[in-house]
């Protein structure tokens, strides 16, 4: 798993590419802390590239998503496959997480 | 089908090569993509789990593993060499209390990917059956038994 940062505007854009599974979470999760405070309060996570996540990835987004909203900001999901999309169903986390379509229409949505 | 068995160690890096060893000897299935996920995350939080609460993480401690295939149902037993847990009173993770906690959520999701699942009395084995071409996927349970 890879995962690349950029900032849009005011707007941290996380990109990642491969699985979010049990080995690969710890990684993921450096990902979330090595983003500045200052940076916390708009993140749009891509998941375009992946198309595997489980119990452990979910668990590691619900961990970011408490950091960054505590931090006063919001974390929001972008480019969901049907298959990961359908464990945020599953999970109810789609009620915690606002999810669009692409990131495009999240970076238009946030904040 | 002969049951094949086969164990790993409890060890992380082993997860994916239980679950392709079995994704593997399916392929004369031709099973939709869906399907593989199903069963493929399945057998991957069974084997975290035997690996982290039932093992502890002790490497020389092995996972044991049992497929079947008997027509389209596909059973798959993950053991493990832990005391066992109680299985009938695990808090329900999509509740408000529970949302935001981190655990809770593998064995949630084998109970909806998967047909049926069973618990030796023990707790230290999980029985998971999968309906390779008309189960939950479809939208029709399938009578048990």
């Amino acid at each position: 798993m890879v995962v690349k940062d950029r900032r849009v505007n005011e707007i941290t854009v996380l990109t990642v590419d491969g699985e979010i599974n049990f080995n690969s979470s710890p990684d993921f999760r450096k990902a979330f802390l090595r983003i500045p405070d200052s940076n916390l309060k708009k993140v749009v996570v891509n998941l375009a590239g992946v198309d595997y996540v489980d119990s452990s990835g979910l668990a590691t987004l619900v961990e970011a998503y408490q950091k960054i909203k505590g931090a006063g900001g919001e974390l929001i999901l972008a480019n969901l496959s049907d298959k990961v999309k359908s464990l945020f169903e599953i999970t109810k986390l789609e009620k915690l997480f606002r999810v669009f379509q692409s990131e495009e229409e999240a970076l238009r949505n946030i904040g | 089908m002969i049951n094949p068995a086969f164990e790993i160690p409890s060890d992380p890096i082993y997860i994916t090569e239980a679950s392709s060893r079995i994704i593997n000897s399916l392929k004369d299935f031709n099973l939709k993509e869906d399907v593989i996920f199903d069963i493929r995350l399945s057998v991957e939080e069974a084997v975290i789990n035997a690996i982290k609460y039932g093992n502890n993480f002790k490497k020389d401690l092995p996972i044991l593993i049992n497929y079947s295939i008997t027509g389209d149902r596909l059973e798959i037993i993950v053991k493990d060499m832990g005391k066992g847990f109680d299985y009938s009173s695990l808090p329900d993770p999509t509740s408000q209390e529970n949302i935001l906690k981190s655990g809770g959520r593998g064995l949630f999701l084998i109970r909806n990917l998967m047909d049926e699942i069973k618990f030796n009395d023990k707790g230290n084995e999980i029985k998971m059956v999968k309906f390779l071409t008309g189960g939950k996927l479809y939208g029709s349970k399938r009578q048990k038994g």
